[in-house]
């Protein structure tokens, strides 16, 4: 009778040293007592974008914004011109209602055609 | 303890001691019945299959290089024994550490996977009496192991609500088991734990009582500090004078004795 080979000693198993939480630990995917695999690349942080230049918000004036806040903050007495250039007349064609209903409207919440029309006309050039 | 259980001693009791819910005392409870055996002069094992890792740092092993992973890992017929370490207990009781990696095996890993415990448990335990595996409060791979290698399971709960499920479900995991990898196992008995002098837990523990009339074990185990006590100093509870103490060994033993009468 041969004497039988002795047995190879009990080894560390090879993710023993890896933490349960380390998802490379995982041996779903592979056989017990393999060597795991390498860490894999940690996924780089995207680089940053640059962002699209957004058109500037035009701030300076009280009713160069486009929301009705800005239209309402507009009073009689701190009422600036919508531009500081040469200010210049442009002649535009309503329905009569419109223009009659637009009138009212001015009236009631005192303010200058001029001012809403160029708020309008700027809001719809920056959209 | 005592039943006859693959061939191995004589009267050697070898118990999985599980729950499928966390935060029962499952631990506390193999510890108790790992002291008590050990106190009666049964050489004692107790397999820390728990990621947890808390029946291993009570037991307090002496230097230790090998746990349960690495033996689970391996896989090889027996190889368990060069797992085996000291517990600092005192002679008589040993222990197969645990560690955190075990979650690594607590996956299936081929189609012998869950047997892999019986296999490198093979030939290692023949001059123990009792040995106890305490497995994780889950139903993975690593339970499956111990159900697989143990001829009996004792459930451990506690009288709540969602305990009582818990036991349920271990329950029809034996019978699972049983079906699938292991013809011999059978349930040990359902432990009540960490009963406290409450309305609600009396009426839990009646309520098990009724649901199991014949699994639910004598005596219930209250909550005690002594119990925490003991495994923060790292002794056995039956070392302890306390009043607490003395009255959680004599539940024990009495449990242990209910233990070998409920397998025999």
């Amino acid at each position: 009778m041969t004497t039988p080979a002795p047995r190879p000693a009990l080894r560390k198993a090879a993710d023993a040293h890896v933490h349960p939480a380390d998802p490379s630990g995982s041996h779903r995917l592979r056989p017990a007592g393999q060597t795991p695999a390498p860490p894999a690349e940690p996924i780089p942080a995207p680089a940053p974008t640059v962002p699209a230049v957004p058109a500037p918000r035009r701030l300076s004036g009280p009713l160069n914004g486009i929301t009705s806040d800005s239209l309402r903050a507009a009073g009689r007495r701190g009422r600036r011109r919508a531009d500081d250039g040469k200010l210049v007349e442009l002649t535009v064609k309503l329905p009569k209602s419109l223009r009659k209903e637009f009138r009212a409207a001015l009236k009631a919440q005192d303010r200058q055609a001029d001012d809403v029309l160029a708020a309008l006309v700027r809001a719809w050039l920056d959209r | 303890m005592g039943i006859v259980a693959h061939g191995r001693l004589p009267g050697m009791a070898m118990l999985a001691v599980i729950s499928l819910k966390g935060g029962v005392g499952k631990t506390s409870v193999a510890l108790g019945l790992a002291a008590t055996a050990w106190a009666a002069g049964h050489r004692t094992l107790v397999v820390d299959l728990d990621p947890q890792a808390n029946a291993t740092a009570a037991l307090d092993p002496e230097a230790y290089e090998f746990t349960t992973n690495d033996v689970l890992a391996d896989g090889r017929l027996g190889i368990a024994e060069d797992a085996i370490v000291a517990s600092r207990w005192g002679p008589g009781i040993d222990v197969i550490a645990g560690e955190r990696a075990l979650e690594h095996r607590a996956h299936a890993e081929g189609p012998d996977s869950a047997l892999r415990l019986r296999t490198t448990l093979s030939g290692a335990l023949d001059r123990y009496h009792t040995v106890l595996i305490d497995c994780p409060p889950s139903l993975g791979e690593l339970t499956r192991n111990a159900l697989a290698a143990a001829p009996a399971a004792l459930i451990v709960t506690e009288p709540s609500y969602f305990a009582l499920q818990g036991a349920e479900q271990a329950l029809e995991a034996v019978e699972v088991a049983r079906a699938a990898t292991n013809l011999g196992l059978r349930p040990a008995g359902v432990v009540v734990n960490r009963v406290r002098r409450s309305s609600e837990h009396a009426y839990r523990l009646e309520e098990l009582r009724r649901a199991y009339p014949e699994l639910v074990l004598e005596p219930p185990i209250p909550d005690r500090t002594a119990m925490a006590a003991a495994q923060g100093a790292a002794v056995p509870i039956t070392s302890l004078r306390a009043p607490g103490a003395q009255d959680l060994t004599r539940r024990f033993a009495t449990l242990a004795g209910h233990i070998e009468e409920a397998l025999s």
